[in-house]
């Protein structure tokens, strides 16, 4: 009995240690970035691998705050991710719910097609979208970052396989007492779907947030950039300044880490759920 | 009845408008854009199959096709098998699962241009870490993100053998690429994997010891068939999903150098919006998408696949 417990800790200690040299292999990046963003301009240069910044300074955060609008770009990903956040909710949640509870002609082709534009990449279709958007002058707006993306085939997926399993019974009840479709839906089955709703928001949140192609295509002006792009442009201008880049590129990573840190269960409850489509 | 699908048709009107004009209508778009000449301002000229047979004769296209898949080849199958293992390892009720869990999931949580920058800093040829570690086992650095040669060609100069160039391999900057994306991307592939995992039922295990099988024999044959459609499932999606590589090339090399990290998406890109090739870059776009269709395609045959299993 004793050997087997012994064995028992010699297996789980060999697992530790390797599962915490991959952990260190994939946080360490961040650990060494954060750290540089710290440094001095002269100790990145002659001493870059020390972990812990021998002076501590704010100097590069002070830095970027100073040269590029780096609070006008976190407002324009606010603007633009929670828009497309908020819209996606709500149109994804009336697409679900017709496909989860109602009746009606050709709702299993339309179905299909719905997944079938999940299959389509956006890259392939940028070109006529940039043309679409163009085409009423929209280029360089906000509404360019954000109308393609105002609903999606994800979501209306994700939350339809979630109002699935919710008891049929309840609606018959409602009914009973003269709620109608879109009372029902709000009332009640939007309540009873709060996780996964939660799980939606955090992934469209991320995705819009760190979206770079798309800014990148349709936005030529300073002012509307979102931090992504601006942290791409902050680096073409001028040689690289490492300190200066790290301290840009933590604060532009450091709002969804600690959404991820908040939310994680959601985070990876989502994963599992659009992992497993059966 | 009749009522209730007009409301239907109005729960799924916003959806579907988006949908139609930002999705279906492009995609058609596209297609008609590929077979004329256009440089977005001017008129458009139809010139039928001319753009795809100047891409099949385009040196450039058939680097950054060869280049995508090289890149497809090097990160899938890593990604895939570390992924697989690290699930592996979580799946044995160890103390600590949510922090590794987190761990491994952070790059997948940061931005493509932020994780980018950090590991430009990494790959950097001078002051670089990567660079520095190397140089613990007496390696000469490399400029990994400025290295036109083929990987192969660099290990077996290092040992002081020429080979031909045509066993070069991909670029050495393209595997740098390539490791920034295995490192962002495991983490993702690792949850759906241990979602598989946790999965399967544990009385298949029990039997299975009853029966005196070990470790190995348990996870050849209990746990990777169970796994399979999870399996496949990775597998496809990070095969059209390496399909669409083009952030990481954008944000470090553009391309460079000597095209050696040019990217079938970063092709499209610089011939659209930089020269305005708009007809010619829709025909690669179209040829993008048969590629990402026909991996679909074999994806729902597996998911029908298994519907029945």
């Amino acid at each position: 009995m004793k050997k087997g417990t012994y064995k028992k800790i010699l297996r789980h200690s060999i697992l530790h240690i390797v599962l915490i040299c991959g952990a260190v292999l994939m946080i360490f990046p961040f650990v060494w970035g954060v750290s540089t963003s710290f440094k001095e301009m002269r100790e990145v240069l002659s001493n870059p691998f020390n972990l812990l910044p021998k002076r501590f300074t704010l100097v590069n955060y002070s830095n970027v705050i100073r040269s590029i609008p780096i609070t006008r770009f976190f407002i324009n990903s606010i603007i633009v991710s929670l828009s497309i956040t908020i819209s996606q909710l709500l149109t994804c949640s009336l697409a679900a719910y017709a496909f989860a509870r109602l009746k009606f002609p050709m709702r299993n082709t339309l179905f299909y097609v719905l997944l079938g534009t999940m299959m389509i990449p956006m890259q392939v279709i940028m070109i006529p979208v940039y043309i679409i958007l163009n085409f009423f002058r929209l280029i360089d707006t906000y509404a360019a970052m954000i109308l393609p993306f105002l609903s999606g085939a994800f979501g209306t997926f994700l939350l339809r396989q979630f109002f699935m399993t919710i008891p049929k019974e309840l609606e018959e009840a409602a009914f009973l007492d003269g709620c109608g479709h879109l009372r029902f839906l709000f009332r009640i089955m939007l309540p009873l779907s709060k996780p996964i709703l939660a799980t939606l928001a955090i992934f469209t949140f991320m995705w819009s947030w760190n979206n770079y192609l798309w800014p990148l295509i349709v936005t030529n002006r300073i002012e509307i950039r979102t931090l992504q792009y601006g942290l791409a442009m902050f680096k073409e201008e001028g040689g690289i300044n490492w300190g200066q880049l790290m301290a840009g590129t933590t604060m532009a990573t450091a709002p969804i880490l600690i959404m991820f840190f908040i939310a994680q269960k959601q985070f990876i409850e989502g994963i599992t759920l659009t992992g497993l489509k059966e | 009845m009749k009522s209730n699908s007009r409301k239907a048709y109005l729960f799924i009107i916003p959806t579907y408008s988006i949908l139609a004009v930002f999705i279906i209508l492009p995609i058609f778009f596209a297609l008609f854009i590929s077979f004329t000449k256009w440089n977005l301002l001017g008129s458009m000229r139809y010139i039928g199959l001319s753009n795809y047979q100047k891409l099949l004769h385009s040196e450039e296209f058939w680097k950054a096709l060869v280049n995508t898949f090289y890149y497809t080849f090097i990160t899938v199958p890593f990604a895939l098998i570390i992924a697989l293992t690290l699930a592996l390892l979580l799946n044995t009720k160890i103390r600590g699962l949510a922090f590794y869990r987190a761990a491994y999931f952070m790059p997948v949580m940061t931005s493509i241009v932020a994780s980018a920058f950090i590991w430009q800093w990494i790959f950097q040829s001078q002051n670089g870490i990567l660079n520095h570690f190397f140089g613990f086992f007496g390696m000469k650095p490399l400029s990994w993100l400025n290295e036109p040669k083929g990987i192969f060609t660099v290990i077996f100069n290092s040992m002081g053998v020429t080979i031909p160039q045509w066993l070069g391999g991909p670029s050495v900057t393209l595997v740098a690429i390539s490791i920034m994306s295995i490192w962002k991307n495991t983490g993702y592939y690792m949850i759906i994997f241990l979602a598989g995992l946790q999965n399967i039922p544990k009385t298949f295990y029990e039997a299975a010891e009853i029966d005196g099988a070990g470790p190995f024999k348990k996870f050849f044959s209990i746990t990777l068939p169970i796994l399979s459609p999870t399996t496949y499932f990775v597998l496809i999606m990070s095969v059209i999903m390496s399909f669409q590589v083009f952030e990481q090339v954008a944000v470090t090399t553009q391309g460079g150098p000597l095209n050696a990290s040019l990217v079938l998406v970063y092709f499209i890109y610089q011939k659209a919006f930089k020269f305005l090739e708009i007809g010619y870059a829709s025909s690669a776009a179209y040829i993008l998408f048969t590629i990402v269709l026909v991996l679909t395609y074999f994806q729902v045959k597996i998911i029908g696949r298994r519907v029945h299993y």
